[in-house]
């Protein structure tokens, strides 16, 4: 008989090891990130690191993956069902690895290509690895995917079904010559995808390196582990919450082919520790290229129950089993072939959106306020005049965030599930034909409230010689974020044609030619205010003021007249106070 | 001169100043520490230098000194006013940043970049506008700079910050704006960035030179104080360490005081590789544990390897610096159980205040210390931690109270949990940071140091499959040996960004030897000794259109002179790096030149070895006592053995601890410990020792 002390020191000898073996895994998924990010050729992947590594078990289930992109975390799951569909019917051999991104089953966009590879040790298959990452380049009617006017999947690059790769461990060189064929910069992309695959092969290594250690059997333990204790979590979490049906909503401008809005719909249904989430009635699929496929929009919905739940919660298998997502297909949301797919942050960002809405009225006071959910990616491409050369200068920007539950919005920074780098302003100007005449935050664009929304920026770009191309995907230009709890709304963005002369307002999604001299002012949407306005505290209101991030007219008309005297009173006694 | 001549290293750091003093002739190193006062940490210094005990007026050669003042001052947000001026439409840079959210934040969104140092009314636009190549777009408008300095909002502001686009290639706005702010606010500090960091890419840049702005007030009241009090005791000001792993005079460091950020873990790094060159090691990973942090460090063909672009406390700070990646894991880390029922190490820290429960100065909670404390590998009494004992009831109280009774197990279990567990993430993030270099880490040896390091070093060494482990002498203060051994050294830059086929070889020497010449000018206006200086050059470069590079050199000094082709021969060899480091190369993209560095040196240091050391007997050591490792998971009786009583060439095998000079250096089962003719102790797996 096993006295009650001993159990209980199996059960924790068990908790141990299953957090020393979570960061033994954890490391095998960093390295295969590292050796991605070091052995790779383009910025995305090495600087702004939209890539996501993840390690799975024999039946498929992602155990761990690093934390990079939050956008490719859950969509890896969703692929990796589909791959375990395909590889039932066409088994795969030690040294296989398999390239898939097929937005339609299992896959992001076009751009996010994901690789997989099955784990032998001797002959017992125990698992795979995987990898997802950001391409700049895979063919299709634009580099990059910034031109408007696509409609359907086939302009926008070569799109891979579950083809291998490589087999036995050897290039399979009939695709990697089609491949090479098919798009713009081969060595690039080439380059990149070989890193990928390296990667994979470092998983592979590192996985086994770590069973050896450990033993088969308690890493199949620690595996049942670990994606239990997410779901243990996570329901934890849900047990302490209000039943309840709850709704958000939110509102993509246009699809850049029709003016007409795109309305995402979410309603959590919350019953106990279950949870469905109901994306049904979210607006039908639309023509042009913002369609959200499947992998992406679980990851939004994933995302947005992770930040509300548990910040701690490891990324796994586990939460799926807890949250259930219902879809319409042929939505916006879960769009059918071929749709085109290359700008779903337009709607996944909303998506997300419309879940943290939700999830507010669940949770009244811990959630922050609606944020810019938007990149403004926009692209002006032209000739050298020197050297004749065509160039393409691409950016991205950051916006207002949503006010905080304790604190303002952090101005101007990315969103969310969304992680960019902007490209600095002495690189552009070193290498591109136009002068950037200011970069700055936005003053009043920020929504007004107990915390004020982030502000927006905005960025004068000059163009230095004739015929520039000036694409873009912008969002947020006509219905602006909205605030919470009685926060008021962020300003909407804004593309302006040579500001202060003409003042022509661009469409947010299109194309146009510029000539030298021509100046493109982008401005970037505000985050939602939360809480009240008449509880904002004077300190915070004068230091706005002081700091130019508000002006007297914002104050008048979100706080008062009163208001504004009390703080010009103060700003008087500061500015006395100083001399 | 007397027999008696020594060089003296003091490291003041956030809990603890170490003073180290190596005797030049006998090459005899020993140390004292002490409590640093935080109010005046001079006085903790002189406390120091006093506690030995010969007569300090003569025989002192010279005296090196780290701080963490200036790191301190920045994590703790206690900067003095700063204003920014840089170009009209660029105020913002420092808000904005790259717009990307720190890692931290992906799953909480209370998590931010750090607000700026300079509040926006204090970001001053000047308009002026410099394009890419340095032409003048737009001129200064000094009237109106004028009018701003003499406006109200600059009253009480003590430093100002000047960084302008494109200064890097052309700093003549940013001088006159200097010139102009020194005419109008003459007793404000001020540090622009040309001067500071200059190099491409405004955010970075600005930032550095804010950073160095707001230091300016503090780290130059600081350092003229330290040599007026120091002027009583010696003849001649101290040298100063730098985050580059090199000294300066106090008057260079407090010009550029950013520099002095994080210079006591480069330190460590650069003893490590001193004491690595003289054991015929190469390359080695160095691992320092103390109370709040585990510091990281490689070192490369004899060199600590270096970086040009770090954070503190979420800033980006681009000077030249030993690269050192700190993870949140000490001696007091705090263990708690968390939501679901695991025990979980890295979520908060009891610091040096309040500490571990077993230090009885307030801490309540169970840190890594008390574990260790619990489960023997610690005793409750040894050389070198202030004279005071560890209180171990006080540990297993905070063990069982926090952990045991939420998990109903007992307290051996629940300390022996935490350990494991602080060991995997300490194994992950040092694996983690060899691999970003893409080095196999398992045929490196393991240089451990710092308070804890000892008690842990071995068994990390075992989880990540290393095999051979330097604990060295005065493990407890290493980082305070390393000041004995850094050279004076100064770096300066220039920013190029061309193709190498716009730049000719000749251009390129001539820009080499005039960074040479300014580098020496300025070590020689501060008095250094310039006789037996090297300079040391290389070259960034990168495949053009590309955001990272690399920095090239062709091995040999400045004074094996620059070859003629040496474009091309850049060129060929950024190729070769480019494959080695990053898995491939391509001969048909254009390379360009980025920045060109020089770096000008004193002579390296040997590191000391002692003579006439007494080869006592062998003592039987202190007793025995009941050990738990975690390598075996379980109680062993290991064999108490105290650092003083061994002599070089006596050996120890596992399971045993040696305790001694302010930390427990472990030997598991299965290793054997010997001591080396520098006292080292050399920790080898298996029974075989090394023939040292």
């Amino acid at each position: 008989m096993t006295s009650p002390k001993l159990t209980s020191n199996t059960i924790m000898r068990d908790r141990v090891q299953t957090q020393v073996i979570r960061y033994a895994l954890e490391l095998v998924a960093e390295d295969m990130a590292s050796t991605l990010m070091r052995t790779a050729r383009s910025t995305i992947i090495k600087e702004v690191q939209d890539l996501s590594c993840a390690l799975f078990d024999r039946e498929g289930r992602v155990i761990v993956q690093s934390k990079h992109a939050p956008m490719l975390l859950a969509g890896s799951t969703l692929t990796m069902s589909e791959a375990m569909k395909h590889m039932r019917r066409q088994p795969l051999q030690d040294g296989d690895v398999l390239i898939a991104n097929d937005p339609f089953r299992g896959g992001q966009h076009i751009m996010d290509v994901m690789m997989i590879a099955p784990v032998f040790n001797g002959a017992d298959l125990i698992g795979y690895v995987g990898t997802v990452a950001h391409h700049s380049d895979l063919g299709g009617a634009s580099p990059g995917g910034v031109a408007g006017g696509l409609t359907e999947i086939y302009a926008e690059g070569l799109c891979f079904p579950f083809v291998r790769l490589y087999i036995s461990g050897k290039e399979n060189a009939d695709l990697f010559a089609l491949i090479e064929n098919n798009i713009r910069v081969p060595h690039k992309t080439i380059g990149d995808i070989r890193a990928q695959a390296a990667s994979c092969l470092t998983g592979i290594r590192r996985y086994l390196d770590v069973v050896a250690r450990f033993g088969q059997k308690t890493i199949d333990r620690t595996a049942d582990m670990l994606i239990s204790e997410t779901e243990e979590r996570l329901k934890q979490a849900l047990e302490k919450m209000p039943d309840g049906i709850f709704t958000g909503e939110d509102i993509v401008d246009d699809d850049g082919i029709t003016n007409d809005p795109i309305v995402i719909r979410v309603k959590i249904i919350k019953n106990g520790q279950n949870v469905t989430v109901d994306l049904v009635d979210c607006a039908d699929q639309v023509k042009g290229n913002i369609n959200c496929p499947l992998a992406t929009t679980l990851a939004a919905v994933q995302y947005g129950f992770m930040i509300a739940l548990d910040k701690h919660v490891t990324p796994n298998q586990g939460l799926f089993s807890v949250v259930e997502i219902k879809t319409r297909k042929g939505s916006v949301v879960d769009p059918l072939k071929p749709a085109a797919t290359a700008a779903r942050t337009n709607v996944s960002l909303k998506i997300q959106e419309a879940v943290l809405m939700a999830l507010a009225k669940m949770l009244p006071g811990q959630m922050m306020a609606p944020s810019h959910a938007q990149i403004s990616h926009v692209a002006f491409v032209g000739t050298e005049p020197d050297t004749g050369k065509t160039f393409s200068y691409n950016d991205i920007f950051g916006g207002g965030s949503g006010a905080r539950p304790s604190k303002d919005g952090r101005d101007a920074q990315d969103t969310h599930m969304a992680r960019f780098k902007n490209t600095p302003t002495e690189i552009i100007e070193h290498e591109y034909p136009v002068r950037v005449w200011s970069y700055e935050l936005l003053p009043d664009s920020g929504g007004a409230g107990k915390y004020r929304g982030a502000l927006g920026v905005a960025r004068d770009v000059e163009v230095l010689t004739d015929d520039v191309v000036f694409s873009r995907y912008g969002d947020r230009q006509k219905y602006p974020v909205p605030g919470a709890e009685g926060g008021g709304k962020g300003m909407p963005g804004r593309f302006i044609l040579n500001p202060g002369t003409k003042n022509t307002v661009l469409k947010s999604k299109g194309v146009d030619l510029l000539k030298k001299g021509d100046v493109v002012r982008i401005e970037t949407p505000g985050g939602g205010g939360l809480g009240s306005p008449k509880d904002r505290d004077d300190i915070s209101l004068l230091a706005d003021l002081q700091d130019e991030k508000v002006t007297k007219e914002h104050i008048r008309t979100n706080f008062g007249d009163e208001k504004l005297r009390d703080i010009l009173n103060l700003l008087q006694r500061s500015d006395v106070a100083a001399e | 001169m007397t027999d008696n001549n020594c060089i003296i290293g003091i490291d003041v750091g956030g809990t603890f100043t170490d003073v180290v003093r190596l005797n030049v002739k006998s090459g005899i190193l020993d140390s004292v520490k002490v409590p640093t006062d935080y109010v005046d940490p001079v006085a903790s210094m002189i406390a120091g230098l006093e506690l030995f005990e010969d007569d300090l007026n003569v025989g002192i050669e010279s005296i090196r000194h780290a701080t963490t003042l200036a790191t301190n001052a920045i994590l703790e947000s206690k900067m003095p006013k700063t204003a920014l001026l840089t170009t009209s439409g660029f105020r913002d840079i420092l808000d904005i940043g790259r717009i990307q959210r720190p890692v931290a934040g992906i799953y909480d969104f209370n998590v931010d970049t750090p607000e700026p140092l300079v509040s926006r009314a204090l970001r001053i636009e000047v308009t002026e506008r410099m394009g890419p190549r340095g032409e003048v777009v737009v001129p200064i408008d000094e009237e109106a700079l004028r009018a701003t300095l003499r406006g109200s909002p600059m009253a009480d502001v003590e430093s100002i910050a000047v960084s302008c686009l494109f200064s890097f290639i052309d700093p003549s706005h940013e001088r006159r704006i200097r010139e102009i702010v020194r005419e109008e606010l003459p007793d404000v500090f001020i540090s622009i960035s040309s001067d500071v960091s200059p190099e491409i890419r405004e955010f970075e840049r600005t930032s550095t030179t804010v950073l160095d702005a707001a230091l300016k007030p503090i780290m130059s009241s600081y350092l003229e104080t330290l040599e007026n009090r120091m002027a009583g005791l010696l003849h001649f000001p101290p040298k100063i360490m730098l985050a580059s792993g090199g000294l300066s005079s106090c008057q260079l460091a407090a010009a550029a005081p950013v520099n002095m950020v994080n210079s006591g873990p480069a330190a460590g790094v650069l003893a490590s590789a001193s004491l690595g060159r003289a054991l015929g090691l190469e390359d080695l990973v160095t691992i320092d544990m103390g109370g709040t942090s585990l510091d990281i460090g490689l070192v490369e063909a004899g060199q600590p390897v270096q970086k040009f672009e770090g954070f503190i406390s979420g800033y980006p700070m681009r000077v030249p610096m030993v690269d050192v990646s700190a993870v949140a894991a000490g001696g007091g880390s705090l263990s708690i159980v968390d939501e679901v029922g695991f025990i979980q190490v890295d979520r908060e820290s009891a610091g040096s205040v309040p500490g571990p429960a077993c230090y009885g100065r307030g801490g309540t909670r169970p840190t890594i210390t008390d574990a260790d404390l619990i489960l023997g590998r610690l005793g409750t009494s040894f050389e070198g931690r202030g004279g005071f004992r560890l209180d171990q009831k006080a540990a297993e109280r905070a063990f069982e109270r926090e952990i045991a009774a939420h998990l109903s197990t007992d307290v051996i279990f629940a300390a022996a949990g935490a350990l494991e567990i602080i060991q995997a993430r300490m194994v992950k993030a040092i694996a983690a940071h060899t691999l970003e270099q893409g080095l196999d880490i398992r045929t490196l040896p393991l240089i451990v140091f710092g308070g804890a390091g000892p008690t842990h070093g071995v068994e990390l060494a075992d989880a990540l499959g290393m095999t051979r482990v330097v604990i060295p002498y005065l493990a407890g203060s290493f980082s305070a040996v390393g000041l004995l051994l850094s050279p004076l050294r100064r770096d300066v830059s220039a920013s190029i960004i061309k193709s190498v086929k716009e730049t000719t070889s000749k251009d390129l020497r001539k820009i080499i030897n005039k960074l040479d010449a300014e580098a020496r000018l300025s070590l020689m206006d501060s008095g250094g000794d310039t006789a037996n200086l090297i300079t040391f050059w290389h070259v960034h470069l990168r495949y053009a259109g590309q955001s990272y590079d690399l920095a090239v050199t062709l091995g040999e000094t400045l004074a094996a002179g620059i070859p003629e082709d040496v474009v091309f021969r850049l060129a060929e060899e950024f190729g070769v790096q480019h494959e080695r480091r990053y898995a491939h190369r391509s001969d048909d993209e254009d390379i360009e030149i980025v920045q060109v560095r020089v770096s000008v040196r004193g002579e390296e240091e040997v590191y000391p070895k002692p003579d006439n050391i007494a080869t006592e007997e062998n003592s039987s050591g202190r007793g025995e006592r009941e050990i738990y490792y975690t390598g075996v998971r379980e109680m062993r009786s290991a064999r108490v053995w105290s650092r003083s009583e061994l002599s070089v060439g006596s050996s120890v095998e596992g399971p045993a601890v040696v305790e001694g000079a302010g930390s427990s250096a472990l030997v598991p089962p299965g290793w054997l410990a010997q001591v080396d003719r520098y006292l080292n102790l050399e920790i080898n797996c298996g029974t075989k020792g090394s023939s040292n």
